[in-house]
């Protein structure tokens, strides 16, 4: 029978530092796409993945069990991916990703098409500004309710509404010219 | 006819709208609302397809084993009412019970320094007590078992100690709360009686406990600062 997270933690706290493991199994894989929509980044997105689960080790006695581990993870992830963006605005460099998917030679015009698509998204979500980001990626692609995503990023219930809404403004404008389009036939 | 908002559509989109019937029948009759909303819905649906890169099944297990090393070892048990917490914790109140005892020959501006610092300290006992006091709130709250007793006990003799010392203190910010936790630790301590009739309310005296204690906390920090 599956272990609850809280019955995890607990057995983690009473010392068993292995049943951790059962929580990085849980949530990785949903932490990763989190970070890395945050960030657009594959490299960031591993360390997101990282700090999220050393983080939340270290701070498990301050998880109530109210939320699972994974809302109360994602919390911590969303926080860290938000200084992450912030250090890389202070100190730009390089990026080691470059949103630079191996350029598939054998992709048809429909899969082009939709990796400019990726492109256009990820250039867009650049220009939210942090709480537009967040509140939207976690409406948007976690599927939580705007409540939740507000609870999260401790924004009112208004104020998250607000914040998917103006992002939703900009995806269109930079969105626009993909909508209705369509590739040899195949709408997009 | 009065028409819904952008701000609207998008919430329809997700439904979280506040008149969703009406907006749905709104979006049958007024063709630009309901070019608006498609032409939004498209966009959402297209951003939806954008995938993040896909990791395989061994992910967790690599994120792991980078992850293992990091780990510091696990804090013992948070049972804190073992015999040598329980005398760590006693040996606290007895010092800060020390120091909160006059000193009338002290000069006038060293006593009134000192004054202060015996508050900071009190505080930042309290500011500890309370930190623990919620660890057992919620651990009552969240647990199946009532195996609570013995903790409660220890905290409610620290408590007493406490609430007494910030009585003669005039301190009655702190002496509200620890007077309504008391409470809830004699209950905790007593369940078979000799406890209040009434069951406490955990998430009442748990908020109090927290808002008080981040309050104190805070103050630690300014005091730290200061000193």
């Amino acid at each position: 029978v599956p272990s609850s997270d809280l019955q995890i933690v607990k057995e983690v706290r009473a010392g068993d530092r292995e049943a951790f493991r059962l929580l990085v199994d849980r949530y990785s894989h949903r932490i990763f796409r989190l970070g890395y929509r945050m960030t657009g980044n594959e490299d960031d997105a591993e360390e997101v993945v990282q700090e999220t689960f050393l983080r939340g080790y270290k701070s498990l006695h301050k998880y109530d069990g109210r939320a699972s581990f994974g809302t109360w993870a994602f919390r911590i992830a969303t926080n860290y991916a938000l200084d992450l963006l912030r250090s890389r605005q202070r100190h730009p460099e390089a990026s080691t990703d470059d949103q630079a998917e191996p350029a598939a030679e054998a992709l048809q015009e429909r899969l082009a098409a939709s990796g400019e698509i990726r492109s256009r998204y990820q250039a867009a979500l650049g220009l939210l500004s942090e709480k537009e980001r967040s509140a939207f990626l976690l409406r948007h692609h976690e599927g939580m309710s705007i409540p939740e995503a507000g609870a999260m990023l401790g924004l009112s219930d208004s104020a998250t509404k607000h914040s998917v809404f103006r992002a939703v403004q900009k995806l269109r404008q930079a969105l626009a010219p993909f909508v209705g389009s369509t590739v040899n036939g195949v709408r997009l | 006819m009065k028409h819904p908002s952008e701000e609207e559509l998008v919430l329809h989109y997700y439904e979280e709208c506040d008149q969703p019937e009406w907006l749905r029948e709104h979006l049958r009759q007024c063709d630009q609302c309901r070019e608006v909303f498609e032409e939004i819905s498209q966009v959402l649906e297209l951003t939806a397809n954008s995938p993040a890169p896909e990791r395989d099944a061994s992910y967790a297990a690599a994120v792991w084993s980078r992850l293992a090393p990091k780990l510091p070892e696990p804090a013992p048990a948070k049972r804190w009412f073992r015999w040598p917490n329980m005398a760590l914790a006693a040996a606290a109140v007895a010092v800060a019970l020390v120091i909160f005892q006059p000193h009338p020959e002290a000069p006038a501006p060293v006593e009134q320094a000192t004054a202060v610092n015996r508050g900071a300290v009190l505080r930042m006992e309290v500011a500890s007590h309370l930190e623990e006091s919620e660890r057992f709130l919620l651990e009552v709250m969240n647990s199946e078992d009532s195996h609570h007793t013995e903790w409660a006990e220890d905290l409610l003799h620290s408590n007493r100690l406490l609430r007494q010392t910030a009585a003669t203190r005039d301190m009655e910010d702190m002496g509200g709360v620890l007077e309504e936790l008391e409470l809830a630790l004699t209950e905790a301590a007593h369940p078979d009686g000799g406890g209040p009739a009434e069951h406490f309310d955990g998430p009442e005296i748990l908020f109090r406990v927290r808002a008080v204690g981040a309050r104190l906390s805070d103050q630690e920090v300014i005091y730290a600062n200061a000193f």
